[in-house]
């Protein structure tokens, strides 16, 4: 992962997508409200992400991710694929020169692009740089239940 | 997908046997050419004396044997199917890399380094391992000798290692606890298991299929990867003195039973402490079907549930808990993918309390069985069993007591009470198992045996 600063539970990505076009632009709008509560229960379910954002950048020429999550983004590819890979199927099909499609069947790829897709980050701040989601969820009254996330998420 | 075929999947991944006594074997391939046409013995002939046992229901007569067995990535290259059009098993590194390779990152260090591991495990050597599965010592003595002569040994195979596993009173393993009680429950598989709050398992997790929302390519050619399924064969040896003594070290702060139960999340008997935190022997008892009936935080379903999300029945760095966190919060969570089948059984005599310098090594071997090592077993083993913080409250020193790589200068074990005041940190044990032995697996199905002995370069 391409980062200046490292502290140490808390890790910054911030991936840049090339649109191919500014009707792919128009289709990704339309769908990441969509998507929305599918990923917010997914990454609830997986515990490591802090926050995550999409935010549209240069003219709506690239979409990024802006995230903060906890661990190795790789050891948990397989969550993510498995919850939300169909939405970045989606997703990458607005993008210029994705990664090997589906997503859950090329989680090294899309860990290797993603890195590659990933900004320098030049400076990051973070008030509690040794807590990770768990540590913090201690402070907070337990919810009633966090799984499951999708209906048979790894159904056929 | 369409529905699975018990009769090309090999038994043991579906099945659990029950059988008194298990013998592994560990081979090397000498002549690749008989060896595999050795296979070829060992399926489709059903009249013959000994065959490779399938997932189909063996109806009211239980055999007399099941066979079964695993080639490591070694394996395939000795027997020389990289020479296949088309070979691939491009979406199994680990198994490719083999359990070696892998040690590191599940912890397999130190005393459980793969120098120094036995038989051949580890050395590139270790290429085929069956497991033969017998109903008395006559039986296992006859279909051993049959095994052998089956695959000519001395002439197409070397062999590099046996190990037998008995099973003990009571279903119970050498540090006293009964074990195989929680298993996934696998989408048309045939086993009935003790049911449990879980969702049910995709197929795809534990059975190479062609499912589009598998996390795999089939190995190819598809002959050969199709209903095939992974596994990674441990030797692991159980220190019951240590472990005992470790308890009874700490019998001025906790009962050592409480603090056993404590350890596993689950009294020696098997009732688990989130039915039953303050007693082996609930009044009424609560049967055996319920003995999964639980889960650590409320959930719609859970018949048994209760929120015990802060571990104050059962410690959030329990055994049980670390390697099934259900639907407890949890780093790598949704906490119903990182499954695996267990299929072990105790190996050495017994421990006969009052003899601690018997010098015997005992513990347990088998088979950790899903599709993906890198995503079930090693995500298990890595994340959970030698990672500590990934629950909250969960101390980032605290890794599984029983399998856990653990250096007493940092080792922690959480005992959390609903009075804060009252809650125990045991600190400064080492680790209470050693790997003797480990091989990353590819379970292949019986149509695919047939193939490869048949193949010729």
């Amino acid at each position: 992962m391409v980062t200046v600063e490292s502290l140490p539970e808390q890790t910054p990505l911030t991936c840049i997508m090339p649109i191919k076009s500014e009707a792919d632009y128009q289709a990704l709008a339309a769908l990441l409200p969509q998507a929305k509560p599918q990923i917010d229960a997914a990454l609830t379910a997986i515990g490591t992400v802090h926050f995550a954002r999409f935010v549209f950048l240069s003219n709506n020429t690239e979409l990024a991710i802006i995230t903060t999550f906890d661990g190795d983004f790789a050891k948990y590819i397989g969550d993510f694929a498995t919850y939300i890979g169909p939405i970045f199927d989606a997703l990458f099909a607005h993008i210029t020169n994705p990664p090997p499609l589906p997503v859950i069947k090329n989680q090294a790829e899309f860990v290797a692009w993603v890195q590659a897709h990933n900004a320098v980050t030049a400076g990051f701040y973070s008030a509690y740089p040794t807590l990770k989601v768990m540590d913090i969820l201690t402070q907070i009254p337990p919810v009633a239940s966090r799984s499951p996330v999708v209906p048979n998420p790894a159904g056929t | 997908m369409g529905a699975l075929d018990p009769a090309d999947i090999q038994g043991l991944i579906l099945r659990g046997y029950r059988f008194p006594i298990v013998r592994h074997f560990v081979f090397q391939v000498i002549d690749p050419a008989q060896a595999r046409l050795a296979f070829g013995r060992l399926v489709g002939s059903p009249a013959a004396e000994l065959q490779v046992t399938s997932s189909r229901d063996w109806g009211e007569v239980k055999p007399d044997y099941c066979l079964n067995v695993g080639l490591t990535w070694s394996g395939l290259v000795a027997l020389e199917l990289e020479q296949l059009p088309d070979f691939s098993f491009e979406s199994f590194v680990a198994f490719t890399q083999g359990a070696a390779k892998r040690a590191s990152i599940i912890g397999d260090i130190g005393k459980s380094d793969p120098a120094t591991w036995i038989g051949g495990l580890g050395s590139g050597h270790d290429h085929v391992i069956f497991a033969l599965y017998a109903s008395s010592d006559a039986s296992l003595e006859a279909f051993s000798a049959s095994l052998r002569n089956n695959l000519q040994i001395g002439t197409a195979f070397r062999e590099t290692l046996t190990l037998e596993g008995r099973a003990l009173q009571g279903q119970k393993v050498h540090f006293g606890y009964r074990d195989g009680i929680s298993q996934p429950t696998i989408e048309g598989g045939p086993e009935k298991n003790i049911p449990d709050d879980q969702p049910v398992s995709a197929a795809w997790n534990f059975i190479i299929t062609d499912s589009l929302n598998s996390s795999y390519y089939v190995p190819k050619p598809v002959v050969l990867g199709l209903n095939g399924s992974f596994a990674a064969f441990r030797i692991l040896r159980q220190d019951v003195v240590g472990f005992d003594n470790f308890l009874q070290s700490q019998k001025s702060k906790i009962d050592p039973e409480l603090l056993a139960a404590k350890v596993c999340g689950r009294w020696r008997n098997g009732v688990p402490l989130t039915l039953s935190p303050a007693t082996d022997r609930p009044a009424p008892p609560i049967p055996e079907e319920d003995l999964n009936g639980f889960d650590y935080v409320l959930s719609a379903s859970g018949t048994g549930s209760t929120d015990d999300s802060r571990g104050i029945r059962c410690p959030l760095g329990s055994h049980i808990r670390r390697a099934n966190p259900r639907s407890g919060a949890v780093m790598g969570g949704g906490n119903h993918l990182h499954r695996i089948i267990r299929r072990g059984m105790p190996y050495g005599a017994p421990y006969q309390p009052g003899q601690p310098d018997d010098g015997i090594d005992r513990g347990l071997v088998g088979f950790f069985i899903c599709s993906s090592l890198e995503n079930q077993f090693e995500f298990i083993m890595s994340q959970w069993i030698n990672g500590g913080g990934f629950a909250p409250g969960l101390d980032q020193n605290s890794l599984d007591i029983f399998s856990g790589t653990n250096d007493p200068s940092r080792s922690i074990f959480q005992v959390s009470t609903a009075d804060p005041t009252q809650s125990l940190e045991i600190k400064g044990f080492s680790s209470f198992v050693t790997t003797r032995g480990s091989a990353y697996c590819f379970l292949p199905s019986l149509t695919a045996l047939a193939f490869i002995s048949r193949f010729s370069p």
